[in-house]
């Protein structure tokens, strides 16, 4: 009988349900691949360091015409934001800051 | 051409990588206006104006297609529409880097520093003033119990039936609107992203204002026109060598966390607090530039010249109120962020207090 009346608390419909899902731990799964997601970003990132004076050679060589060269830094761009993206969304995530699904 | 790429250090790493940070953050919210700061910033790190300027759509379009992927999810986006404006935006951007080069050969690099500055002022002073009224007018129908309309303009647009040029768009409840509308408004997208780095400035109130799509999935809408305008800029500037993809993918790593946050913010706000941030951004970098323009009027012989101190105090102010722009912006979407979260916290609270009573 209490639910199918309308009460309110703290100013709240108790009776409606809440818009977003509640917040919830994540899996161990969840947090394992996103380790292995920050184990490759900061591969990635080692890379791009290790190898920077190679792509500053690569860049001059474009500009001397080695046109192919182009696709490079495109490709690392793809790349990066693939895993990089990935393993911010799972970090933030992690620490709770979740989007509240109201669609 | 002739051109070295900066030494990297800890102190530029960690620069841009905050940079980049908040620039994302106000991108994944209002769908762009980060990027203004990154070229100045680049710039200051000894990058010729042209790597600086390549570098940063380097890691736009991969920042905007990781926001417009989360955004996605939350079913803002229409991939339509932001697909067909980023084409027109790109022809855009192509007349926009002409006319800049124009104006370059006929009146050197101070031309083209006066040209963006007064781009900036007028776009930012009227589109920005436009929306900061339109809040305040939402702010007091929603205060006398009215629910918000759809733009006058945009009920117009909407209205108007041109056969053989008709689209429907989800954003608009399955509207049709005419493809000789939204040509256009990619177009002064792509010239705007040309000039001044920031299209979004134009695209998102164009995309409100003109053909009636709701802020929220406006802002996210033009993260698809950033990256579909961005991927082929990049293209383009890599072609030519102008690309340094260490500092673009920097500046990536701090964005695609900046990005996540301000995607996560839209659905804890109401649709007034994206048209606020944005509007409080246009009027800020506003002032920014005007601080600048006596420094180009006097390059140019318009004014009397300035004194050295003049110059460097106007510099540093121009640049001190770009960084308070993206502070303020930042700021903003943050604590909207955490307020809802607080508030969504304590309404599930309660809600799962009253189910054990019960």
């Amino acid at each position: 009988m209490r639910n199918i009346l309308t009460r309110h608390v703290h100013g709240v419909d108790v009776n409606q349900r809440p818009a977003g899902r509640a917040p919830a731990a994540p899996a161990a799964g969840h947090a394992g691949i996103m380790v292995a997601l920050g184990a490759a970003s900061i591969l990635l990132y080692a890379l791009l360091f290790w190898y920077s004076d190679s792509l500053t050679a690569l860049a001059q060589a474009t500009r001397r015409g080695e046109k192919l060269y182009a696709i490079v830094p495109i490709a690392i761009a793809l790349v990066f934001s693939l895993v990089h993206g990935t393993f911010t969304a799972r970090f933030w995530d992690s620490l709770g800051l979740r989007p509240r699904n109201r669609r | 051409m002739d051109l070295s790429f900066p030494e990297l250090t800890l102190v530029s790493v960690l620069l841009l990588f905050v940079v980049g940070f908040i620039g994302g953050l106000v991108s994944g919210f209002i769908g762009s206006g980060g990027a203004f700061m990154l070229t100045p910033a680049m710039m200051s790190l000894d990058a010729p104006g042209i790597v600086a300027v390549a570098s940063n759509m380097a890691h736009k379009f991969p920042k905007a297609l990781v926001g417009a992927v989360k955004r996605a999810k939350f079913g803002q986006v229409d991939v339509k529409l932001g697909i067909i404006m980023g084409l027109f935006a790109e022809v855009g951007v192509f007349a926009g880097k002409e006319l800049m080069t124009g104006i370059r050969a006929r009146f050197g690099d101070v031309g083209t520093d006066l040209y963006v500055s007064l781009v900036f002022v007028v776009v930012l002073a009227i589109v920005g003033g436009l929306v900061l009224r339109d809040v305040a007018r939402t702010q007091r129908r929603r205060a006398a119990g009215e629910t918000p309309a759809t733009p006058r303009l945009a009920r117009w647009v909407q209205s108007v039936h041109i056969p053989g040029t008709m689209m429907r768009f989800s954003s608009i409840g399955n509207r049709e609107v005419s493809l000789l509308f939204v040509a256009p408004l990619g177009f002064a997208t792509g010239m705007l992203a040309a000039s001044i780095a920031v299209g979004g400035f134009i695209g998102v109130p164009a995309m409100i204002y003109v053909l009636g799509v709701p802020a929220f999935m406006a802002s996210a809408t033009e993260l698809v026109v950033a990256f579909v305008m961005g991927l082929g800029g990049s293209l383009l500037y890599a072609w030519d060598g102008f690309v340094d993809i260490r500092m673009a993918m920097i500046i990536l790593a701090g964005s695609l966390f900046g990005v996540q946050i301000g995607a996560i913010a839209t659905t804890y706000v109401r649709e007034g607090t994206v048209k606020i941030v944005m509007g409080m951004i246009m009027v800020i970098v506003l002032v920014s530039r005007l601080f600048k323009l006596p420094v180009y009027l006097a390059d140019l012989g318009m004014i009397e010249a300035l004194g050295e101190t003049t110059v460097y105090w106007l510099d540093a102010l121009s640049f001190g109120t770009l960084a308070v722009a993206l502070i303020a912006g930042s700021g903003t979407i943050l604590a909207a962020l955490f307020k809802g979260m607080a508030e969504h916290r304590e309404r599930h609270a309660v809600l799962e207090e009253s189910a054990i009573t019960d």
